[in-house]
Formats: structure tokens, sequence, C-alpha cells
């Protein structure tokens, strides 16, 4: 028995072990949905949700490209297409076998260098003309996407066509994977090279303009 | 069972009433343990210490949605908003000691109610404002819903809390019967009487025709979308393809979710592309973000053969999340064809202030658009709309609620459910929403219940310090025997 007030109650809960099951099931009780719901939103993630694959992630669904292009060809007839609004034939020139399309003499076809050299050769000869410019990781918020940025990871080089920064990542398309998702700070830490910018008209989607 | 266990049970039957679960009449018992427990507590800090814990039950189902977009706010959060329950056990563990345990259990409502009011405050916290954790909200398609016309959330969270203190009352040995009578009463007057301006108007055209489409997309696809054209055209398509199943000739409002705009507004001219995916001759109701003057808002946007006609921007933003937008002004109401309909995004509709300036501007019916997407499985979708059907209540309006990720669903005028789509499916549905003009009493006097819960609370604190404390030597004793201290 206990005094509350002006009244006398018999206190509820019986003995400690009543007490602590109380307690445990009121506990349960507000955290256990809490959990379950946690568990349902992970395990509904939907089909198209992307894969991280330890430094980016990929989307399962892509658009459909040609696998007997090399990769700066890919770059090229997606920027055109950008450009021109709809799907675009590519030259035939850049079904160039890769490295053969501009390389310098005396540059590994998998540098970074020998990469750049192909990418503005391969575009240059289908009039997607731009400039090479050093620029420090702070800035590139300030340029106007699309632009293209050389990155080296885990001793691969492969040259990213830019097309948003936002939310921490950025939404780029990579020759091998199509539309990726980097994150910020794995983007800073792998550009490894100038970016490249587009002269007018510049191959933007009709979305952005 | 000491102070902190019934807390933590107040707590958990809290937290079953919030929930979806159809257990909302648990909130009419789910604070008698409170109350036991604060009665046990002899100082206001071991007030506001179990206050709080029973705090936690709201507080978690309220706020789960953060947890898959923001985990490591969801902790601060529910600390943070709990200080308005604390501020309640204090005091009524003051006004208990020092005006006695009848003054302090018919304060108890009174001050619930003021808590709620003052946290909701936009005037006061800015975007920081809570306004989705009154206990009123538990109520959702019960007898007590339709009592938010009386005077918004706050009526409904008294009757609530006041049903508690008639049980607790009764349940004593020494019964306050007046107290149990008087509060009983108030219960039972807003659950039996009607309130007006809650039926559609009879004489005018009986009827807007609306219909809410949810696309139902994943936050990357959305994200994708606004990033890639053929993305884009493919989030469309499914707008296309659901509308094609209802007649759009017979409808007079098609309603998008929020930001459903996979490109942004410039300069207010309609993208292409979105233009593209509606019909023309019908007018709809879109979300988008918009960059005008500088500035980015998120915006409800009313289009008609691919021209914006008139637009309303967000003014309750998200705190932190939507940082990159300005709020809005304006009351949201716009013309379709010879109606009024007044139109929010998203946390709009948890303000019923923004609802009453949409009615007040001569909006006939509201419309709210959202996309809870980022919450997941969590409650947070399901929780967004029976917090809407209380603008509908309260306006004597009937109420359009469009979630991109669903739930979405109709509201008569007194809150009832007319039509419901189901969470994660892409659906659409025609529904007729009665056209109304009445006025109900929120609509014309404001929460003026909150103003008054507020302004009495002060009165009894105020009167309370000026009592001497009533405990002596760890001993309570009826403060109504000993006289009043000279001042």
């Amino acid at each position: 028995m206990r005094r509350i007030g002006t009244t006398t109650q018999r206190e509820p809960g019986g003995g400690r072990a009543g007490r602590v099951a109380i307690v445990l099931a009121a506990l349960a009780t507000i955290t256990a949905p809490v959990v379950w719901t946690m568990l349902e939103t992970r395990a509904n993630r939907p089909a198209t949700h992307p894969s991280f694959d330890g430094e980016r992630y990929v989307f399962p669904v892509q658009d459909t490209h040609d696998a007997n292009r090399t990769a700066e060809a890919e770059l090229a007839v997606t920027l055109l297409a950008w450009r021109d609004g709809r799907a675009t034939t590519a030259d035939p020139s850049l079904g160039a076998p890769s490295g053969a399309s501009g390389a310098s003499p005396g540059e590994a076809a998998d540098s970074v260098q020998g990469l750049i050299a192909r990418t503005e050769a391969t575009l240059g000869s289908v009039g997607l003309t731009g400039e090479w410019r050093d620029i420090e990781a702070r800035r590139l918020d300030d340029l106007r996407p699309p632009f293209l940025a050389p990155i080296e990871l885990d001793g691969r080089a492969s040259m990213l066509v830019v097309r948003r920064i936002h939310s921490g990542f950025v939404f780029a398309f990579e020759a091998d994977a199509g539309n990726v998702l980097y994150p910020y700070a794995t983007f800073v830490r792998a550009r490894s090279g100038p970016v490249r910018t587009f002269e007018p008209p510049v191959p933007a989607p009709e979305l952005w303009r | 069972m000491g102070p902190v266990g019934l807390a933590l049970v107040s707590a958990a039957l809290l937290s079953i009433a919030a929930r979806p679960w159809g257990a909302g009449l648990l909130a009419w018992i789910a604070l008698v343990p409170l109350v036991v427990a604060l009665d046990r507590s002899k100082g206001p800090w071991r007030g506001a210490s179990v206050a709080w814990i029973a705090w936690i039950g709201v507080a978690v189902v309220a706020f789960e949605g953060v947890l898959p977009v923001v985990p490591w706010a969801f902790v601060p959060i529910v600390v943070l908003t709990g200080a308005g329950w604390a501020v309640v056990g204090a005091a009524y563990v003051v006004v208990r000691n020092r005006l006695g345990e009848r003054t302090a259990l018919a304060f108890l409502p009174t001050a619930i109610v003021a808590a709620e009011f003052v946290a909701a405050r936009r005037g006061v916290f800015g975007d920081l404002a809570n306004p989705i954790t009154a206990l009123g909200y538990t109520q959702f398609g019960l007898p007590l819903h339709p009592a938010a016309g009386w005077s918004g959330v706050s009526g409904v969270t008294f009757a609530v809390v006041a049903i508690n203190v008639v049980v607790l009352a009764l349940l004593r040995r020494k019964r306050h019967v007046g107290l149990a009578a008087t509060l009983g009463g108030v219960a039972l007057a807003a659950l039996v009487l009607p309130v007006p301006g809650q039926t559609a108007r009879p004489d005018a055209e009986p009827s807007l025709r609306v219909a809410l489409v949810q696309d139902a997309h994943a936050s990357i696809d959305v994200l994708m979308a606004r990033m890639d054209l053929g993305a884009a055209d493919r989030l469309l398509d499914r707008y296309r393809a659901l509308e094609r199943t209802i007649d759009l000739d017979q409808v007079d409002l098609v309603v998008w979710g929020e930001t459903s705009l996979p490109s942004a507004v410039r300069g207010g001219t309609l993208p292409t592309v979105a233009a593209s995916a509606m019909r023309p001759g019908t007018s709809y109701l879109v979300g988008s973000r918009e960059r005008t003057e500088g500035s980015w808002f998120n915006a409800s946007l009313l289009v008609r053969d691919g021209r914006i006609e008139q637009a309303y921007r967000k003014r309750a933003l998200v705190p932190w999340i939507e940082r990159g937008y300005d709020a809005g002004s304006g009351s949201g109401a716009m013309n379709v064809g010879d109606h009024r309909v007044g139109t929010g995004v998203c946390l709009d509709s948890a303000f019923g202030s923004l609802g009453r300036d949409a009615v007040v501007a001569g909006a006939e019916v509201l419309a709210y658009l959202t996309d809870d997407t980022f919450a997941g499985r969590t409650t947070t979708p399901e929780l967004h709309m029976r917090v809407t059907a209380f603008r509908a209540a309260e306006t004597g309006r009937a109420v359009a609620f469009v979630n991109r990720s669903g739930p979405s669903g109709a509201f008569g005028p007194g809150g009832a459910t007319l039509a419901r789509l189901p969470h994660g499916q892409p659906a659409i549905v025609a529904v007729d929403l009665p056209v109304a003009t009445a006025v109900t009493p929120y609509v014309l006097l404001g929460d003026w219940l909150g103003v008054l819960a507020a302004v009495v609370t002060i009165v009894v604190l105020f009167v309370a310090w000026r009592r001497p404390v009533t405990v002596r030597g760890g001993e309570e004793v009826d403060v109504r025997a000993e006289p009043w201290p000279r001042v």
C-alpha cells in the first residue's frame, strides 16, 4: 500500500518479476515496430536500386549501347545524342579499336594521358570541340555540366561525362558501366587530370536547357 | 511499479494508439499510468522525467520516417521535441504540490494542449515548429475526429486528455465526481455535437471530380529522371498509362504528387518533356521544383494546355532537408473552373493554420501534394495522410491528398474517407469531392482553444508559483486545508 496525494492505492504490477516483465513488454512495444519497419524498408528496395561496387553506384537499368564501340566512341555517341536530342548513328571512325584513335606515341593505352589524348581525338573528329582546364576540386560546382573528367581507380583510368553534382554525389556517364553515381569524396580522390568543357552548342540534354 | 515503469507503460500505450493499427481508442486511457507516475513524483524534475519518458511513445512513431533518410537525427529529434511534455510533467507536479490534486488533474488537459499549441507555432519556432505529434491525431476515423472543426486538433487533444482524467478520477478511491462530470461533459459534447459548417453546400454544383495519381517510383528513379531524358520519359510514361485507365473527360482536376515533374520550371515555363505528358484541355495540379528570381521553390502548379496558370510555393519547409529552398507565401487558393481549390505541399498539410488560410481565401476544396518515398515502409506516409485528413474536419472542406509513394486519399468535409490508394503501388482514382463554402468555428476563430490553453496554463502556473510548497518532511498534505498565503 502506498500513499499518493490525498488517496491511497494498491500498488499495481505484483512482484519484481512482474514489474520487470511489464517494463520489458513496454520497451518492446515501443521499439519492435520501428525495427520491423526499418527491415521492411531495406527488404523492399526496388529492382532499379543501384548496386554499390565498392567505389560507385551502378544502375541496373541502362540505355542500350553498342558493346563494339571503344570507350571514347561510346562517350562521343552519348554526347552527340544529347546535343541533337535523339539517338545518333555513330560515325564509322568512332568504332576504331581502343588505343588507335589518336593516342600520342609512347603513351600507355591505360594511362590518363593516353586516355585524354584518345578522347580529344575522338570528340574532335565529330565536332565536339572544347577545352581542357586545370581546375581545383572546390570549383567543380561552378562548372556547368556536362564536362569530362578523367579518374583513376585501382590503377585503371577512365573518362567520366559528369552530368550533375548534387547532394553529395556525382552523377556521370561512364563508357563501361553507363550511368553511375560516385560519392563526391570518391570522385575528388580519384580525379586525375584536367576537365574538359565544351564549346557551344554544349551537348546537354533537352532536360537541362 | 515505480514512476519510470508506469511512464513506460503510458509510452507503450501511446505508441500503439498512434500507429495505424486501428487502436486509437487506447489513447483514451494511455495517460492514466503517466498521471499515476506523476502523482508519485515529489519534485518537478521527477515529473519532467516521467512525462518525457511517456513522450517517447508518441515521438518514436511520429518521427519514424526520419530513420531511413537521416538516421543520426532520429534520437536528437525524439529527445528535443519532448521538452514540451517535460514542462507539462514538471508543471503538473508543481500545481499538484501547491494547489492540490484536483486542480492538477483539471489542469492537465489544458497544459498538454498548451504544450502542443506552442510547439506548433511557426511564428515562434519557424521551420522547427512541430505540428505532427498532437495526441488528437490518434483519433483519425474515430468519433472524436470531426471535433477538430471546433478548434483544430487542439480540441481533439483536449477531449482525449479529458477522457483520461475522467477515467483516472473515477478509478480513485476519493473520486473527483465534479471534475469527472465537468471534463466528461466536455468530452461528450465533442463526441456528439455536430460541428457547424461541416456539411457540403446543398445548393451548389454537387462536386468537383478529382483524379488522384500516385506514380510510386523509387527515389533513385526520381533522381535519375532529373538528370536523364530517357529516365524522365519513363517516369512520365507511368502517368500517361495510369490516366488512360479513367475517363479524363469527366475529370475537373488531375492531381500529381510533390515534385512530380522531372525537370524544374524556370522562368514560368513548363518544360517540354512535362507538358507532353499532360492531356490538352484538362487541368492539372502538379508539384515541381521552381527556379525564379534567383531562388528555388518547392511549388504546386496549376497547369492547363501546357501553360502554368497559377503557382503556389511551399511555406512550411522541412528543416535541414529542404535548406536549398526558399519559403513561399500566399494562401494557395487557385481557380479551377468555377471553383476555388486550396493547395499545399508536404509539410504544409500538417499545419492547420495554412489550410485555414486557403479556406479564408475562398477555397472550396483542399488538395495536398507530397512525396514520402524517403520514408520507405515506415508508418510516416500513413500518418501523414491521417494528419492531413484533420484539415478536412477543421475546415469543413473535402481534401485530396496525393502522395507519390502512396498512400493517397480523399476525405469528406468531416474527415470521412471517400477514397484511398495503397502504399507503394502505382495507382489512380477519380473521386467526386463535395464543394463547400460553409464556415466552421475553426475557420472563423482559428485555434482559439490553443490560445486559451496557453493563457490558462500561464495563469495557473503563476498562481501556483505564488503559493508556498506544501510538501514538508517528505509528506504530501492537502493544500486545500491550508489558508491562502498573504501576498
